[in-house]
């Protein structure tokens, strides 16, 4: 078990290392930092844009909203989730409005949301719209897959309700609220940087991409793409450690 | 007079389980029902645990009475360790460290004492089946309901499972009603055995032990003659469908 993880880990490694040297080779045949920076170069400007005055303001303001549209989004998701995995008839009634959320391009809600909300909370709203029917979707399956022998037991036993809904249906569903998170995170920051290009709040990774391109400044447009893929693999991360940490019960 | 059921009619999925039935459970001891599979004996169980209602007919001296349930499947939660599944039947108006003492004490005596912080998943079949004994017994209750706990398991964890319920039992003697088809399950812990027939119900024989659950033993005469007689009521059973 050990060897074979260790052993995907090298080839994980080995992959990252063909992507910087297909990156290399296209950087020496285009010969043109206008057009495709060295990977080198554009290490440099990570580590310069870390110490720049205004990075800590830019990530920090996009992790936040980030944070701030997932936890509306997980709330509205869970609340809606469980009254559509306990009910048939409401679940009927909410599947239209998820499929017309998931089905509308992102790029038109933001188009919208730019011209009903401020800058600020463009982002935010873009976040917890493409968050919401992950989690949603996510808690009324894991709300039905909830073993009945179980519900049952506990009402046999005369449990009341409320713990019957917080020591039966919230543990069982708790992996699937991870899952729906994942999912839902993976999507949120990508629609939350592209909100941020088109809304150009003061602060935010995607106000200073569009900065770069603006300026033709491709290193750091590259360097603040890579910035953005390492604040979703470090969430990713975050909540895997968080499922481990929850779901204990797994052997 | 004992817990009865009078004149009891039901009918399940079209099918007339019971017709003008009559049985009388005695008081702390262990009931048990054995027929055949698709009698009606898990209905008369939910009908006895309210689950489901009568068509008609009466439960005498069932009113404010409380039930504990073994299952077939254990039935634990999976994110609960032994003494959490234990503890999650106990009353919360009962101070927290009463609920774990309550519960270390049953688990004491299904001798999973090393295994209190263990998860369901962790555990073997036949241990995850204690935990669900040590539950029922764990819960303020009066009546048993059991319905094919030992279906499933192989004859010598069976027989372990027995000896772990009976020791429970004789500390604890609360009323049983145990249902199987299996002859040797319902000789080795019933007081009483009840054979019913296929639908509509009727009862081809009555037996009981004089002889404590503990001290049976298979190579008794007792236990060889009653074993007889009730294979013979369970084969009548046959020749009538």
């Amino acid at each position: 078990m050990k060897i074979s993880f260790t052993k995907k880990q090298y080839i994980s490694f080995a992959a990252i290392i063909v992507m910087l040297l297909i990156w290399k080779i296209l950087a020496l045949f285009l010969d043109s930092a206008l057009i495709l920076p060295h990977p080198e170069d554009t290490l440099v400007t990570v580590v310069k844009l870390f110490t720049d005055a205004g990075f800590i303001a830019a990530a920090g303001t996009t992790i936040l909203r980030g944070i701030t549209g997932f936890i509306i989004s997980g709330m509205l998701g869970m609340a809606v989730g469980i009254l559509a995995g306990i009910s048939p008839g409401f679940n009927a009634f909410i599947t239209p409005f998820l499929v017309t959320i998931r089905s509308v391009p992102v790029i038109s809600l933001i188009l919208l949301a730019l011209i009903w909300f401020s800058p600020n909370a463009v982002p935010v709203f873009i976040a917890m719209l493409t968050m919401f029917p992950f989690i949603c979707t996510n808690v009324s399956d894991g709300i039905r897959s909830v073993d009945p022998e179980l519900t049952e037991m506990a009402r046999l036993y005369r449990v009341p309700a409320g713990r019957i809904i917080s020591e039966v249906y919230i543990p069982a569903i708790i992996p699937f609220i991870i899952s729906g998170a994942s999912s839902a995170m993976g999507i949120g920051w990508r629609a939350i940087i592209i909100g941020e290009v088109l809304s150009q709040p003061y602060y935010g990774i995607g106000t200073r991409m569009q900065e770069a391109q603006t300026f033709l400044n491709v290193d750091a447009l590259i360097a603040w793409t890579l910035i953005a893929v390492l604040i979703s693999y470090g969430f990713e991360k975050l909540i895997r450690l968080g499922e481990r940490k929850i779901v204990v019960w797994k052997v | 007079m004992g817990l009865q059921i009078r004149n009891l009619n039901k009918k399940f999925n079209g099918v007339t389980l019971f017709r003008d039935f009559h049985i009388t459970f005695p008081e702390d001891r262990i009931t048990c029902i054995l027929g055949p599979s698709g009698c009606g004996k898990t209905t008369l169980l939910n009908l006895i645990g309210k689950t489901i209602l009568p068509d008609s007919g009466s439960l005498i001296g069932f009113e404010d009475k409380l039930f504990s349930y073994i299952f077939q499947d254990p039935r634990l939660l999976p994110w609960k360790t032994v003494r959490g599944n234990i503890e999650f039947v106990l009353s919360r108006s009962m101070p927290a460290f009463e609920r774990k003492k309550q519960a270390e004490q049953l688990i004491k005596l299904v001798e999973l004492d090393g295994f209190v912080d263990y998860y369901p998943a962790q555990l073997s079949g036949g241990m995850r089946q204690r935990v669900s004994i040590a539950r029922a017994f764990a819960a303020p209750s009066d009546i048993i309901l059991m319905d094919e706990p030992l279906s499933g398991l192989d004859i010598t964890l069976k027989k372990n499972m027995i000896r772990w319920f009976t020791q429970i039992w004789k500390a604890d003697r609360r009323t049983v009603i145990f249902v199987t088809h299996d002859i040797d399950e319902a000789l080795f812990l019933g007081d009483e055995i009840v054979v019913f027939s296929h639908p509509p119900v009727q009862i081809l024989a009555h037996e009981s032990f004089g002889e404590p659950v503990e001290k049976r033993r298979a190579d008794t005469p007792q236990f060889k003659k009653m074993k007889e007689k009730l294979t013979v009521s369970l084969s009548d059973r046959s020749d009538v469908t």
